[in-house]
């Protein structure tokens, strides 16, 4: 026989959405997003220490090389998010629209949150650099000096390519959950145009990271193109899960 | 705590060019265990789906007179069990316990720990570490301490031992009693849930067979039971719908309107007269073969 207490109060204080952010900020994103760091800039350090033992000038920053992971691996989670915790999130009686409400602030916060820390990173690692006579170039060989454009202005590009990216995660977890593989596979590019927008258009060439060494200088409509491209995508998927059918479980 | 009513009319599902449920119209009365009954296929698990607003159909679907799809209100009181539940695998089943608080607002964490005690389900497992029967445990516990006003079992207790099943229906009935709501069960396990079930909804090939009450279905037919010849001759000339043999005695299940007058002559030749068991009862609505042969 099992101990029967008394129901707890109906109401609800909390909106689902804001439920669904605690969760997944708590469950998934701080801890994964810790971890990366937690494993990258030790990495970092010790590769660049064994660089640095074994050429007289380093010219290009170490910690701008993460910036694929902090890019791809948040990416790699929205697909995850989008496949694997939507079908839970609404079996257990939550709306499609709190979640598409709590998937995008995850992908703000945890875009604000890698760009900070990573600029951050950055600016630890340019003082090392200047006290041991380095450059602190970026990625792309041309010894052009990371913040060319000035801190904030790279970390307004991280962030909103680490945004874009997950956005196109989520996107693209929710093409192949909705439309199935051959018409989410299909839909990749479109899914991707998030990401490709602010990569190849964002601040304009030498102004922040791309991932592609490659931006068009077509600053500053491109900048306005890239953040209409990631608001327009923000909304197809509020389209694409609003009434998007759970799967039966046979 | 009360339960919802439900409401269907005319409510049709399809999954591409297949129709799944057509034209159900359906009322199930607040705080009643409602059977939900059908054979593989039915449409059961999409007429629960549609319920819990995990799909569309087309026509009404009303929720306590509200339509449930991605209705706040009403689908955090909406708890569908499919199986062992929708779980986050891989979380312990503590965590698991504390995101269904947040989503359910009537859980019972207490009620729900002390059911896990009860199943012998260790809180720091992770729901795909679960053997089959302690993962249909752990769904059944998260449909009960979720104390939602429409719950609905689709198999959950699929996996369970027999001892696990009577210990499942009776914590339904226990809890039904102390919390009332509405409840709807759904298994192919017909005769060990029969005498839980105060309403009877059979769905055959995507359409409503009937909806009713239990007792007037228990009423639509007999059993005769005793020496087998006696039992034949009284048997001639009605629907047989079962029979069952042991040893010299025999035991046919009828189903029709039946004339007293042939019931108390029955039992004036020695033979016993019961209610019409559900499963002989659901074995002959549904039975294909056997309405194809006839016809």
């Amino acid at each position: 026989m099992t101990a029967v207490t008394d129901a707890p109060a109906t109401g609800r204080s909390t909106p689902q959405w804001r439920s669904a952010l605690h969760y997944l900020l708590s469950g998934y994103v701080y801890m994964l997003t810790l971890w990366f760091w937690a494993i990258a800039l030790p990495v970092v350090a010790i590769i660049m220490f064994i660089i640095g033992q074994n050429v007289d000038e380093v010219t290009s920053s170490g910690i701008a090389f993460t910036h694929h992971g902090a890019l791809w691996f948040p990416f790699s989670i929205a697909i995850i998010l989008s496949v694997t915790y939507l079908p839970i999130h609404v079996a257990n009686g939550m709306t499609r629209r709190s979640f598409t409400r709590a998937a995008l602030a995850v992908n703000v916060i945890v875009g604000l949150l890698n760009a900070t820390i990573a600029t951050g990173a950055l600016l630890v690692e340019r003082e090392i650099y200047h006290a041991v006579g380095w450059v602190h170039g970026g990625t792309d060989g041309s010894g052009i000096a990371v913040f060319n454009g000035g801190v904030l202005v790279y970390l307004l590009g991280l962030a909103m390519l680490f945004i874009a990216g997950q956005v196109s995660g989520s996107l693209i977890g929710v093409a192949y959950y909705r439309l199935g593989g051959i018409i989410g596979t299909v839909a990749l590019p479109l899914c991707l145009l998030p990401l490709a927008a602010v990569g190849l258009l964002g601040l304009g060439q030498g102004e922040q990271w791309n991932p592609w060494s490659w931006t068009a200088d077509l600053a500053p409509w491109g900048t306005v193109v890239a953040v209409l491209v990631v608001i327009a995508s923000a909304g197809a998927f509020h389209l694409l899960v609003r009434d998007i059918a759970i799967d039966s479980k046979d | 705590m009360t339960g919802y009513r439900l409401h269907t009319d005319n409510l049709t599902v399809s999954y591409g060019k297949t129709t799944a449920l057509t034209g159900i119209n359906l009322d199930l009365a607040p705080d009643r265990i409602h059977g939900l009954l059908g054979r593989n296929g039915a449409g059961k698990t999409t007429l629960m789906s549609v319920l819990a607003s995990l799909r569309r159909g087309q026509g009404t679907v009303r929720v306590e007179g509200q339509d449930p799809f991605e209705n706040e209100a009403i689908m955090q009181n909406v708890c569908l069990i499919r199986e062992s539940g929708d779980l986050l695998l891989d979380e312990k089943l503590t965590t698991n316990l504390s995101f269904l608080e947040d989503a359910r607002p009537r859980f019972d964490r207490t009620y729900a720990e002390s059911l896990m005690a009860t199943f012998r389900l260790d809180p720091a497992k992770k729901p795909q570490a679960l053997s089959r029967g302690q993962a249909s445990a752990f769904g059944a516990i998260v449909g009960l301490a979720s104390r939602a006003p429409l719950t609905m079992f689709d198999e959950v207790h699929l996996g369970m031992d027999a001892p696990a099943r009577q210990r499942f229906y009776h914590e339904v009935l226990h809890d039904f009693a102390e919390h009332p709501r509405t409840i709807v069960l759904s298994s192919h396990l017909i005769s060990e849930i029969a005498h839980m079930l105060e309403t009877v909804t059979i769905l055959h090939e995507g359409r409503l067979l009937l909806s009713n009450e239990a007792d007037d279905l228990h009423v639509s037919g007999a059993t005769l039971t005793g020496a087998a010849e006696v039992v034949d001759r009284h048997a001639t000339g009605q629907q047989v719908v079962g029979t069952q043999d042991l040893g010299p005695t025999r035991q046919v299940t009828v189903f029709g309107d039946l004339d007293e007058a042939a019931l108390a002559a029955a039992e004036r030749d020695g033979l016993t007269v019961g209610a019409v068991p559900l499963q002989d009862l659901f074995i002959h609505l549904t039975d294909t073969d056997r309405a194809e042969e006839a016809s």
